[in-house]
């Protein structure tokens, strides 16, 4: 993702200086003004201060908002939720779109139609999907339990809620993880394939040997997408759960939502919303880091 | 011999393709459920247990749905959620092309900090301004309207890279050419940069709809009349048992799906472009 490279302007004229391009940029850099950098530094500012149950400012009061989101007995719970949570959905959701990538990787007329299917739940809300897995989830008469030979109320059970959820989004996910990884697989040239199944490598050892290690940009970034995503996830959790029972399926933004929305608690909230974005930031220098070593362009 | 050889790879392949076909239609299970009980009667939702829940009814019912648009507005709640849906792309389609035109074509003081500046606001996800931006919305009096459920979605960076992107394919000889004719650079834009770009603008336009149509924590924070509702809001709140009924819940659910699921189908191409423009190197 390297986007800096590319800032050679496309036509090298020299022309005398207008103020056309910074008139042109003007609408989209003031709605980010307004809308992430201001947001932003108002969230630093106001972590740092008591706030009013309408989040207005009442006085400073130093790094004590932290002291206490860091001390308080939830918050190793709710910190661990968070990553247990994201590697549940990160690897359910990598397994899951990599074994139908790899069924689809092969371009044949038609093709279009599975693809279409496998990559279907993308376009459906969280709203619904709780609707629908709700009643896929219910204790009486389930389609779960009757698969699994059950008898859990798995959304209200402490013990599988957060696994639960966990499920909810890997189905959210695995259209998107799987256009992504089909991508990769395609890119995969033809006469490798080729030539491997000369040598009489099998469809799972073509898999293994050559379509996974060439798609290997595709994979890593789909593993980091789907923790980045997972940390942010949301409507599910409030309309599956509402974070319990008893907090099992607190993640930290539901316990940024709780405190803002339910408590009154805004500095808390702020908080809480600058530890996922550090989360989320570090996660993303973890990628670029690890991806300059690791992955392996041809 | 050698025909033989042909239907038998042939058949192999329709084999294979039925499984797939197959595989799909587990993958979307959800969904049959959900249209399936949608039209179902109450009792027939209540009484199906397990994978019955799959077969299709014997006397289909639209009942349902009939019942969810007497009993709560949802034309109005798709208009709102459609109004939104259309704020959204027209602005991102305007103000994302012409940042990238900025960005592509000229060449001025300070472009590399703009650009990064650009470029480092999607290191900050929506999600964790979200409660700065609820209480400058609030501020403003914006609640409850459609200007304060739009504004922090009018503007995307992934728009203006994708932008970009696709303004750096196009050859320089089209820009010497077009200025050799006296093509102004703003006529370069709306003559020849935009109307080559409409695949590029089709593309963020799907995404920013599904993007939009399915958002729920932002319309869930600044709106609370019913007249404001969003699709999702309303699904949501009719989980929340308002009737009481699983069939209306799935009647009600179908609703907001059947759309986007269908521009989803008609626009896949324009879907997986958008997505994947940029996403990853190599």
């Amino acid at each position: 993702m390297n986007k800096k490279k590319q800032l050679q302007p496309v036509s090298g004229r020299k022309k005398k200086p207008t103020p056309l391009p910074y008139l042109l940029l003007l609408p989209a850099l003031a709605l980010f003004t307004a809308f992430t950098y201001w947001p932003f530094l108002r969230t630093i500012i106001y972590s740092f201060a008591l706030t009013d149950k309408k989040g207005n400012f009442v006085k400073w009061l130093g790094i004590q908002n932290y002291i206490r989101v860091f001390t308080n007995r939830n918050f190793g719970t709710i910190f661990g939720q968070t990553w247990y949570f994201a590697a549940m959905v990160c690897i359910g959701t990598l397994v899951v779109a990599m074994v139908l990538a790899l069924l689809s990787a092969e371009q044949h007329k038609g093709s279009r139609v599975y693809e279409t299917l496998f990559s279907m739940p993308m376009a459906v809300a969280s709203a619904p999907a709780a609707t629908i897995f709700i009643f896929i989830m219910r204790k009486e008469g389930g389609i779960l339990n009757q698969i699994l030979g059950t008898d859990l109320s798995w959304l209200n059970d402490p013990v599988f809620a957060l696994e639960s959820v966990a499920i909810v989004t890997i189905w959210l996910s695995i259209g998107s993880t799987f256009i992504f990884l089909l991508v990769g697989f395609r890119n995969v040239p033809i006469d490798l394939i080729e030539s491997s199944t000369l040598d009489g490598a099998g469809p799972f050892r073509r898999a293994i040997k050559i379509m996974i290690p060439l798609a290997s940009p595709q994979i890593f970034f789909v593993i980091f997408l789907n923790i980045t995503a997972s940390f942010r996830a949301f409507g599910q959790i409030k309309l599956l759960t509402s974070g319990g029972p008893n907090g099992a399926t607190t993640t930290l933004i539901y316990a940024m939502y709780e405190n803002a929305f339910l408590n009154g608690r805004y500095e808390t909230a702020y908080v809480q919303a600058l530890i996922l974005f550090i989360v989320i930031f570090l996660v993303t220098r973890v990628q670029t880091a690890l991806e300059e070593r690791m992955v392996f362009y041809s | 011999m050698k025909k033989k050889g042909i239907s038998k790879k042939a058949a192999k392949y329709w084999a294979g393709y039925a499984v797939k076909i197959l595989i799909g239609l587990l993958i979307c299970t959800p969904l049959l459920v959900c249209f399936m009980s949608a039209i179902k009667t109450e009792a027939e939702v209540v009484n199906s247990l397990g994978l019955q829940a799959l077969i299709p009814p014997l006397n289909p019912t639209i009942q349902n749905f009939i019942d969810v648009c007497t009993k709560v507005p949802m034309h109005k709640f798709l208009l709102n959620t459609l109004i939104q849906c259309g704020t959204v792309i027209v602005s991102q389609v305007i103000f994302c092309s012409l940042a990238a035109y900025a960005l592509t074509y000229f060449d001025f003081r300070g472009k590399n900090l703009l650009f990064t500046f650009i470029l480092t606001t999607m290191m900050i996800p929506g999600d964790v301004v979200i409660i700065a931006n609820y209480i400058q919305i609030q501020k403003w009096n914006l609640t409850n309207t459609h200007l304060g459920m739009a504004l922090p979605m009018l503007i995307g960076g992934m728009g203006i890279f994708l932008m970009r992107q696709y303004y750096l394919t196009l050859p320089r000889d089209l820009r010497e050419a077009a200025d050799i004719d006296g093509c102004g650079d703003m006529g370069f834009f709306f003559r020849i940069a935009l109307p080559l770009s409409v695949p590029s603008l089709a593309a963020l336009s799907i995404r920013e709809f599904i993007t939009v149509y399915n958002r729920y924590f932002w319309p869930l924070l600044v709106t609370n009349s019913e007249n404001m509702r969003t699709v999702q809001l309303a699904v949501a709140a009719m989980k929340d048992a308002e009737f009481n009924s699983t069939a209306l819940d799935m009647a009600c659910a179908a609703c907001c799906i059947i759309p986007v699921v269908l521009v989803f189908i008609i626009g896949h191409k324009y879907i997986v472009k958008g997505m994947t423009a940029g996403a990853v190197k190599g």
